[in-house]
C-alpha cells in the first residue's frame, strides 16, 4: 500500500503539471492545445539533446526541458493563436490546427530521432534513496516532487507577482475585463503558452527518466493530463491538482492490482462516470461563465 | 456579355478542364486519375459557387446548381474502371469509397450537428470487430482461439457476410446510443475526448482480448462478399468496386436526406443559436440523438462492409493515425458540405497512396499535415468554401462591417423556420 502511496505522489506531480499547461491555455486563451502531446516530445528530445552535448548535471538539463517547452509554446502562440484570434470557427479552428501541428511534429521527431527509444542518465543520483516501511523510494521520484514543487513556486509567484502575471490572471477572469483595463491579448498570450510550454517541458523531463523517450512518449501524458483537466474542470487550476491525484490513485491503483493495460480503460470509466454526474468537473466554473 | 455567351465559354472551359483531368492518368499512371479528378472537381465546386447569384454559403440551403457537381462526380465514377481498371487500383477505389461513407457519416455529426465527435472510428471498428469475431467465431474458419460452435445449415456455415452486415449496423446503432447518453448532455471539447478516449479504449480492450479479438495481430479469415472463384481476380476487385460504390452513394443520399431536411435544418439551427433553437421549440437533445444514431447505424453498416471485404481488421485500425488521417480528409475538403468531402477524401487519398514509398515515409505525413495546418488558419470551412469565403469578404468590407464578415451562418435556415405556423413543429425524421 505504501508503494501505491509513492506512485500516487510521483505521478500526481508529473500530471498536475501537463494538466496545468492544458488547464492554463484553456482559461486565458480559450483553446485546447492538442499539440501538447508533441511538445511533451519535443521538449524531452531538447534536454535529452542538452544531456548528451552540453551537460548532464540535472539543473540544465531540466531547465532545457523547460526553456525548450516554453520555445514551442510561443511557436503555438505564433502560429495557432495570433493568426485565428477572433475568427470565425473558433474552436474547431484551433483545435484542427494544434492537431495538425502535432501530426507535423511527431513525424518530424520520427523523421529526425527515428524510432529508437533514448534514455536520460539517472538525473538525481545524488539524492539518497530510502525507506518508507517495506517500500524503496527510488532517487527519481524524489527528485520529481521537489522539481516540480520548485517550478509550480517559481510560475505561481510570476503570476501573483509580475506585471504579465497579472495580465495572465486577469485574462483568465475576462476577456471584456482585461481589455478593458488594457491588457493586451497578444502579448499576454505568449507568456501564457510559455509558462503551460514550461510546465509541460518539465512534465517532459521528469516523467522522461522513468520512462524512455520516443516520437510518441507524449501522447499518453497528453491523453492523461487532458483527462486530468477536464475532470478538474477547465479552467481550475486547484481543480486540476485535485483530479492530478485523483487520476494518479487510480493509476497506482490499477498498475497494482490489475497491470498496466488497464490503466487507460480504468481512467477513462472514471472520467465517464464522474462527467456525466458532473458534466463540468470538480471545480470547473460553468459554461457561459466563462465570456 | 450576355448570360448566353457567358455561360457557353464556361461550360466550354469546364469540358476542356475535364478531358486534360482525364489524360492525366495516361501521362503519369493510373494512380493519378484520383488525384486529377480530384482537382477538377474542387474547381468545378468553386465555379459553381462563384457563380452563383445571391450567395447563400454551400452549408444550409439546398443548393440547385449541385447537380452538375454531383453528375460529373457520377460520370467520374462509372469512367474510373474503364480507364484505370487494373486490380491495384480497384483496391484502391475501394478503400477510398469506405473511406468517403465513414467520412460523410462524420461531417454529419461534426459539421450539420456541431458535435465534436471524433467516435467516428471507434464506431465503425467495433461493429466490424463484432461481426468479424461472429463470423469467424460461428462461422468457424479463421484463426480465433476460443472457438465455439461453427454451427451449418445444409453444409452450410450460418454466419455468413450478409449475416454479418446487418448485424454490424445493429451494433453501430447499441454502440452509437451507448455514446450518445452521456455525450449529448457534455459540451464542445469534453464531448471531443471522451470520443477519443473511447477509440483507445476499444484498442485496449481488443489488443488484451486474445481469445476473443485475436489480440495485437488482430483477426482474419471473416467471410468476404466476393465468392471465392474470383477473389483475387480483376473480377473480383470490379465486383468490390460496384458494391463499394452502391455503399458510398447510400451514404450520400442519408447524408442529403438529413442534411438537407427537416433534422438538418434544427441540427444547424441548434449549433449555430441554442438559445434561437430553444425559442422555437426545437427539442435540441432528440435532434441529436438522432443524428447520432442514424450516423452510427451507418457507420456500422460501412465497419461490416469493411470486414466483409477484407475479411480481417487488426487493432491498428484504432490508432489515433487513422483518426487524424480521416479527420485531415474532412477538414481539409470542408466540413459542411459533402462536396468538400468526397474532394478532401480524394485528394488525400490520391497524396497518401501516391508518396506511400517516398522516402523517408515521415515526409508523407509531414506533408499532409502541414496541408491541413495551413488550409485550416486560411480558410474557415476547408478548400471547398474559399470562393465564399472570398465574396463575403469583398462584400462585406464594402460596406464597413466586421471585416472577416461573419452573419450567422444559416439565417436563411432560422427564418425559414420562424415562418413556420405553430403547429407544425418539427418532429425529427
Amino acid at each position: 500500500m505504501t508503494g501505491v502511496i509513492v506512485t500516487t505522489i510521483n505521478l500526481t506531480a508529473i500530471y498536475a503539471l501537463v494538466a496545468l499547461g492544458i488547464s492554463l491555455t484553456w482559461s486565458g486563451l480559450g483553446f485546447l492545445n492538442l499539440s501538447t502531446g508533441a511538445m511533451y516530445a519535443g521538449a524531452a528530445y531538447g534536454a535529452w539533446l542538452v544531456a548528451t552535448n552540453i551537460s548532464s548535471n540535472v539543473v540544465v538539463v531540466l531547465l532545457g526541458g523547460v526553456i525548450v517547452g516554453a520555445a514551442l509554446g510561443a511557436l503555438i502562440c505564433l502560429t495557432v493563436f495570433l493568426p485565428l484570434d477572433g475568427k470565425p470557427n473558433w474552436e474547431l479552428r484551433t483545435l484542427t490546427a494544434t492537431l495538425a501541428l502535432s501530426f507535423v511534429g511527431t513525424n518530424i521527431y520520427l523523421w529526425q530521432f527515428g524510432p529508437q527509444f533514448k534514455q536520460f542518465d539517472p538525473l538525481f543520483d545524488f539524492i539518497r534513496e530510502f525507506r518508507i516501511g517495506e517500500t524503496l523510494v527510488q532517487p527519481s521520484k524524489t527528485g520529481t516532487v521537489i522539481a516540480t514543487g520548485i517550478l509550480i513556486a517559481i510560475i505561481l509567484a510570476f503570476i501573483s507577482y509580475s506585471r504579465i502575471g497579472l495580465g495572465v490572471r486577469a485574462l483568465t477572469q475576462s476577456v471584456e475585463g482585461a481589455a478593458l483595463v488594457g491588457i493586451n491579448r497578444r502579448t499576454t498570450a505568449f507568456a501564457i503558452l510559455g509558462v503551460s510550454g514550461a510546465f509541460i517541458g518539465l512534465a517532459a523531463v521528469l516523467l522522461g527518466q522513468i520512462y524512455f523517450v520516443e516520437p510518441n512518449s507524449g501522447y499518453s501524458p497528453m491523453i492523461k493530463g487532458l483527462i486530468v483537466a477536464l475532470l478538474g474542470g477547465l479552467g481550475s487550476l486547484r481543480g486540476a491538482v485535485i483530479a492530478a491525484f485523483l487520476v494518479a490513485f487510480a493509476e497506482a491503483v490499477t498498475l497494482q492490482y490489475l497491470g498496466g493495460s488497464w490503466v487507460l480503460i480504468t481512467l477513462f470509466v472514471l472520467i465517464a462516470v464522474v462527467l456525466i454526474i458532473r458534466p463540468r468537473g470538480i471545480a470547473g466554473v460553468l459554461e457561459g461563465t466563462r465570456a | 456579355m450576355p448570360r448566353g455567351r457567358e455561360d457557353l465559354l464556361h461550360y466550354a472551359g469546364l469540358a476542356a478542364l475535364f478531358v486534360l483531368a482525364l489524360a492525366v492518368p495516361f501521362a503519369f499512371g493510373t494512380l493519378s486519375i484520383l488525384g486529377s479528378m480530384g482537382v477538377f472537381l474542387l474547381l468545378l465546386s468553386w465555379s459553381i459557387s462563384w457563380r452563383r447569384q445571391g450567395g447563400d454559403t454551400l452549408a444550409g440551403v439546398r443548393d440547385r446548381s449541385a447537380w452538375l457537381f454531383w453528375g460529373m462526380a457520377g460520370v467520374i465514377a462509372i469512367l474510373i474502371p474503364i480507364i484505370a481498371g487494373t486490380s491495384y487500383f480497384l483496391a484502391v477505389m475501394v478503400t477510398f469509397l469506405i473511406y468517403l461513407s465513414w467520412n460523410v457519416m462524420w461531417g454529419l455529426v461534426l459539421g450539420t450537428a456541431g458535435l465534436q465527435s471524433f467516435a467516428t472510428v471507434a464506431v465503425a471498428g467495433i461493429s466490424a470487430y463484432v461481426a468479424g469475431y461472429l463470423s469467424v467465431e460461428l462461422g468457424k474458419s479463421g484463426n480465433l482461439a476460443c472457438v465455439g460452435g461453427g454451427e451449418r445449415i445444409l453444409g452450410v456455415p450460418v454466419f455468413q457476410w450478409w449475416v454479418a452486415i446487418p448485424v454490424a449496423v445493429l451494433v453501430g446503432l447499441i454502440v452509437g446510443f451507448i455514446i450518445s447518453l452521456p455525450a449529448i448532455r457534455l459540451r464542445g471539447i469534453y464531448f471531443a475526448l471522451l470520443t477519443i478516449g473511447l477509440v483507445e479504449l476499444a484498442r485496449a480492450y481488443v489488443v488484451q482480448d486474445k481469445c476473443n479479438f485475436g489480440g495485437g495481430q488482430g483477426l482474419y479469415g471473416a467471410s468476404s462478399f466476393i465468392p471465392e472463384s474470383i477473389a483475387g481476380d480483376l473480377a473480383g476487385y470490379q465486383l468490390a468496386y460496384v458494391a463499394a460504390a452502391g455503399l458510398a452513394a447510400l451514404a450520400l443520399i442519408i447524408y442529403w436526406r438529413v442534411n438537407y431536411g427537416r433534422l438538418g435544418l434544427l441540427l444547424r439551427t441548434a449549433r449555430e443559436s441554442e438559445p434561437v433553437a430553444e425559442v422555437l421549440g426545437t427539442d435540441i437533445v432528440r435532434a441529436r440523438l438522432w443524428v447520432f444514431l442514424i450516423s452510427s447505424a451507418v457507420l456500422g453498416g460501412a465497419g461490416g462492409f469493411y470486414i466483409a471485404y477484407y475479411g480481417s481488421i487488426s487493432p491498428s485500425f484504432f490508432n489515433f493515425s487513422t483518426v487524424l488521417f480521416l479527420f485531415s480528409m474532412i477538414m481539409i475538403g470542408g466540413i459542411n458540405s459533402p462536396r468538400g468531402i468526397l474532394v478532401g477524401t480524394m485528394l488525400l487519398m490520391y497524396v497518401d497512396k501516391r508518396f506511400v514509398d517516398v522516402d523517408p515515409p515521415e515526409a508523407r505525413y509531414v506533408f499532409i499535415g502541414l496541408l491541413l495546418f495551413v488550409v485550416t488558419i486560411v480558410a474557415r470551412d476547408g478548400l471547398i468554401s474559399i470562393p465564399d469565403q472570398i465574396r463575403r469578404r469583398r462584400g462585406v468590407q464594402g460596406r464597413g462591417t466586421n471585416p472577416e464578415g461573419d452573419p450567422p451562418e444559416d439565417v436563411g435556415a432560422i427564418e425559414q423556420e420562424a415562418h413556420m405556423p405553430p403547429g407544425s413543429r418539427p418532429e425529427p425524421s
